[in-house]
């Protein structure tokens, strides 16, 4: 190729660069004719019985087909065998890595891999191939699959994902008065506003100021109004020394909000997930917490954005973005006691692509090691339930159980544990339901019994679910156990709708099972459940380390490992102790990774994946 | 893929196949009311591994999982194993396992006694279920507890829950290496699911569908061995349903129970007539994508979850005069899915599809002779 870019397959440059151990042999690809194919979507086409067309599904997409001719030129004709030999035993290999730069005005282009498979390699025999062959002139015709998408040559690495063992956070400003604050043109109120029970908050709103912008969509005659208000202040140097993570609650007036970009002094904060999370009053909002990544900074600024859609012929709605509650924390909010810790990972690319991530502590054992990744969409959703905790028997606190408080589950559902989800950050589906309790003296079998409902209020909409679990416990240890399946929300409600779900838990008859934490995990996510024990870290015995690693094409198998040396030395397969294995997907642009070690206080996660395109890997 | 398929080793360790070979076509089915033990069937995958390897991992007879996430919608034993470029491996549920057990009770003596017949087969043969929860009958099924053949616990089973108007069903337990779990029920009379106004329509046919079943019993016997003496017959009748549609009428012979009182037999043809429904046959399944069927709540449906013996609410139906009601919904009960794991829609068929054999289905399971002895 000699104006397409750079090609290099199996680490044969196909681009007329050397090739090793072949003086002077050069190959060309010919652009003419050179296509790296597209991927194939996979979709699966049902008919609508009393309307037209047919629903068509599917998120699978079929390999691509590489296909391009190679000249190659050699100074003898023992050379351009050798080259033969060479280069078909990289086509024929059961995987190899084609690698392509692309040319163009500004130079090559980066880097874009596709992982192709066993290929057909055939020689050409055109006019003239005689004679060619006469000055070791040869051509190649080829199709080489490959998987759909490309990736990029070097793997994205986001490690330093710590949880401190001990929390503290405080707050910057509690947003209280609108002292200090400004938002560009827009107006900055504090408020109690229609949306909020109580404590003032800072409020931008359209009919203060009149300004948003409008897409017209001509096809449904709706009209798309967007409102940003970008929030500023300048205070007293604020040290995030300790405390590396910035977060604030929010709401918007109408369906949709986002949060970003924050800056501090100008620099960009990294987005770090969102959380549903009460407000002082009780008013459900969302938490957004950011990663600061200066030491210190005197001016904030916060851009919240809320949309909504409206008829063509009919006045928007007020739009309004309600800003309360400035912390900085060492943990990401409510990560608890340091066992448990969410964080929501940008993510390049446009593609889904297989991601390894390694959990390590220092000195301790990690415990039962639960890892979720999923999708973050923005609403805020969590497995961890004591957080949204609203009754139940008296709790004690404590520093070294996963949620940080444990409670004696009731013996009726009255007085029950319970917790309150809001719908909006449930995704319907199928969710399993666990809990980590013990008991006070084993062996015994107990039942945990579990109701999920739908309520506006405290009015129940429709029937409760129930499920129960007979729950063995050969020790008086703490032991995460699977409850049963619930599939959310019981009744759906209407986007916006103020309904939440109730998650009610107790042990029929009997009170004397500790609890420690609930969690509601989605079938939708993708989870690995590992027990990595809890006793001194040790080859061969309990583990400090967790590898999970997904499959790619140069790791088929790809593999869960645990052991106690940073670089895996001592990992060993955990396959035979699994009680989940999910093969982790990172999907662009935001993924959110939930763990749980319950042994391991102030732990780390690293995450690392080829970030994926469509068939041009951007730098 | 989204499902693990996780092998037990013989030293009982779980082994997930992914982490080790490669795995693909997984599909499996479940049953409820298929004349074969219900529950989790068959399942099927292929791998792909270097005949090299030393350490086979899997077995015929060994236990096999199929883990979607944390929950665990397949579990059975592996029954063929056949080589190839890709081995094919096909397992089928723990229900099966009931055909290799005998009714015995605790000094191997042939048993009518359901609760023995089970706990005894626990105890004596290793079968993989949970031990019972609550009772399914302490009465002896035959004219007297000891029966002068042996039987299969899957007979009995059977034929005892026909008696009583359910089906028996063994399932995953909760979590991965549970015992299997045995379900005695009716079918549900409320729906799981909603299956919504798209592409599912199940006909109807004519075939196959009876409004009164005649039963012959042996009601007395003579002598030593004891051969019948008498005979009597109990009915069971919809008669709603042969006022509209006609009267039809099937025998059934329950002699071959051996002795019966009036009152069992009753219950034998008031089973049999309950568990069929007295209605016409389904003409087809239907395959169901979750943006189709949903839980009754609007949750889409997980596909690997969905279980046979579940209900499905249509809400696209054909009467029996074969037109198209918008509107009117129809429940019907899943007999058979059948999933392939990452496919987008599930193979549902209800209980009571046309292709079912009407006469094996009023029979009782052969030779069970639950004659007392």
């Amino acid at each position: 190729m000699s104006s397409g870019g750079i090609l290099v397959h199996g680490g044969v440059d196909l681009s007329g660069g050397a090739i090793d151990d072949l003086p002077g042999v050069t190959v060309y690809t010919d652009t003419k004719g050179f296509s790296t194919g597209s991927p194939q979507p996979l979709t699966e086409a049902l008919p609508r019985l009393l309307l037209d067309g047919e629903e068509v599904t599917g998120d699978r997409s079929s390999n691509r087909s590489l296909t391009y001719s190679i000249e190659v030129k050699a100074p003898t004709k023992a050379l351009l065998d050798q080259f033969e030999d060479l280069y078909a035993a990289v086509v024929d290999s059961a995987a190899s890595s084609f690698l392509w730069k692309p040319d163009g005005p500004g130079g090559l282009g980066a880097t874009t891999v596709f992982e192709a498979f066993r290929g057909k390699m055939a020689q050409r025999f055109d006019d003239g191939w005689d004679q060619a062959e006469a000055v070791f002139l040869r051509r190649y015709d080829l199709e080489v699959p490959a998987l759909p998408f490309a990736r990029a040559l070097d793997r994205t690495v986001v490690d330093g994902l710590i949880v401190d063992p001990v929390g503290s956070s405080s707050v910057i400003d509690s947003c209280d008065a609108a002292t200090g604050w400004s938002a560009g043109t827009r107006a900055v109120s504090a408020t109690t506003d229609s949306f909020l029970t109580a404590p003032m908050a800072l409020k931008a709103a359209s009919e203060l100021d009149g300004a948003w912008t409008a897409s017209y969509n001509y096809d449904a005659h709706t009209i798309t109004g967007t409102f940003t208000a970008t929030f500023q202040k300048t205070f007293a140097p604020v040290s995030m020394t300790g405390t590396k993570y910035l977060s604030f609650w929010a709401i918007g007036h109408t369906g949709s909000l986002s949060a970003g970009p924050v800056t501090v002094d100008g620099t960009p904060c990294l987005p770090r997930g969102s959380f549903a999370e009460k407000n002082a009053a009780g008013d459900w909002g969302v938490r957004f917490v950011f990663e600061c990544p200066v030491a210190s900074w005197t001016t904030i600024q916060i851009a919240m954005t809320t949309s909504q859609v409206y008829p063509w012929d009919s006045p928007p709605l007020r739009m309004a973005v309600i800003v309360d509650d400035l912390k900085r924390s060492n943990q990401p909010p409510a990560a608890t006691t340091g066992y448990q810790g969410v964080w929501s990972i940008p993510v390049d690319g446009s593609m889904r692509t297989p991601g390894s991530l390694e959990i390590k502590h220092a000195s301790s054992a990690l415990g039962d090691v639960m890892v979720l990744t999923y999708d973050d969409l923005g609403n805020g959703m969590r497995p961890d339930l004591r957080r949204l905790r609203t009754g139940g028997p008296a709790t004690s606190a404590s520093s070294t159980v996963v949620s940080g408080a444990t409670e004696l589950l009731s013996s009726s559902a009255t007085g029950a544990f319970t917790a309150r989800i809001p719908v909006s950050s449930l995704r319907p589906g199928s969710y399993m339901l666990l809990a980590r309790t013990r008991v006070s003296s084993s062996p015994a079998t107990i039942t945990i019994s579990a109701t999920a409902g739908t309520y506006f209020g405290t009015t129940l909409v429709g029937t409760l679910s129930t499920i129960s679990a007979a729950t063995a416990y050969p020790s008086t240890n703490y032991q995460i156990n699977q409850i049963g399946l619930f599939h959310l929300p019981t009744r759906k409600t209407r986007s916006g709708a103020a309904a939440e779900v109730e998650i009610q838990l107790w042990t029929p008859g009997v009170s004397t099972v500790t609890l420690d934490e609930v969690w509601l995990v989605p079938l939708d996510a993708v989870t690995t459940r590992v027990p990595c024990g809890t006793s001194a870290p040790a080859a061969g015995g309990s583990s400090s380390k967790l590898f999970i690693d997904s499959p790619t094409v140069s790791d088929r198998y790809g593999g869960v490992w645990v052991g106690t040396q940073a670089d895996g030395s001592d990992a060993r397969t955990a396959g035979p102790e699994l009680s989940a294995l999910g093969r982790h997907i990172f999907r662009p642009s935001k993924t959110v990774v939930f763990v749980v070690c319950t042994n391991a206080k102030g732990y780390s996660v690293a995450l690392s994946y080829h970030a994926r395109s469509h068939s041009n890997r951007g730098a | 893929m989204g499902c693990e398929v996780v092998a037990y080793a013989d030293n009982g360790e779980a082994r997930p196949l992914s982490l080790e070979c490669e795995v693909s076509g997984v599909t499996w089915e479940t049953g409820w009311g298929t004349q074969q033990p219900d529950g989790c069937q068959e399942a099927q995958f292929q791998v792909a591994w270097d005949p090299r390897d030393a350490s086979p991992l899997v077995g015929i007879g060994r236990r096999v999982e199929i883990w979607d996430g944390p929950a665990v919608p397949y579990v059975g034993t592996i029954t063929d194993i056949q080589p190839g470029d890709r081995w094919t491996i096909t397992a089928w549920g723990l229900g099966s396992l009931a055909s290799n057990c005998l009714c015995l009770d605790g000094s191997s003596n042939p048993t009518s006694v359901p609760d023995t017949a089970y706990d005894q087969a626990l105890a004596r043969a290793g079968l993989p279920w949970a031990a019972r929860s609550s009772s399914i009958s302490s009465v002896a099924f035959s004219g007297a507890t000891s029966t002068t053949v042996f039987n299969k616990l899957s007979t009995l089973l059977s034929d005892y829950a026909a008696s009583v108007g359910k089906r028996w069903a063994v399932w995953p337990g909760l979590t991965p290496g549970a015992p299997g779990q045995f379900v005695l029920a009716a079918d549900p009379t409320t729906p799981d699911y909603l299956l919504l106004p798209s592409s599912g329509v199940v006909g109807v046919a004519d075939r196959d569908f009876v409004t009164h079943v005649y039963g012959r019993y042996v009601s007395a016997t003579t002598g030593a061995p004891p051969v019948p003496s008498s005979w009597a017959t109990v009915t069971a009748a919809n008669a709603a349903t042969a006022a509209e549609f006609g009267r039809r009428e099937e025998g059934m012979d329950l002699t071959v129970l051996g002795l019966l009182t009036a009152p069992k037999a009753q219950a034998m043809v008031d089973g049999k007539i309950g568990l069929l429904g007295a209605r016409m046959g389904w003409t087809n399944g239907f395959d169901a994508t979750p943006l189709e069927l949903v839980r009754p709540g609007g949750a889409p449906a997980r596909l690997a979850l969905v279980r046979a013996g579940e209900m499905v609410r249509i809400c696209n139906v054909v009467d029996a005069y074969g037109q198209l009601l918008p509107g009117v919904t129809m429940d019907v009960v899943i007999g058979r899915t059948k999933y392939a794991d990452g496919a987008e829609s599930i193979g549902i068929t209800p209980v009571g599809l046309v292709e079912r054999d009407l006469l094996g289905l009023l029979s009782v399971s052969d030779p069970a002779e639950f004659v007392a002895a």
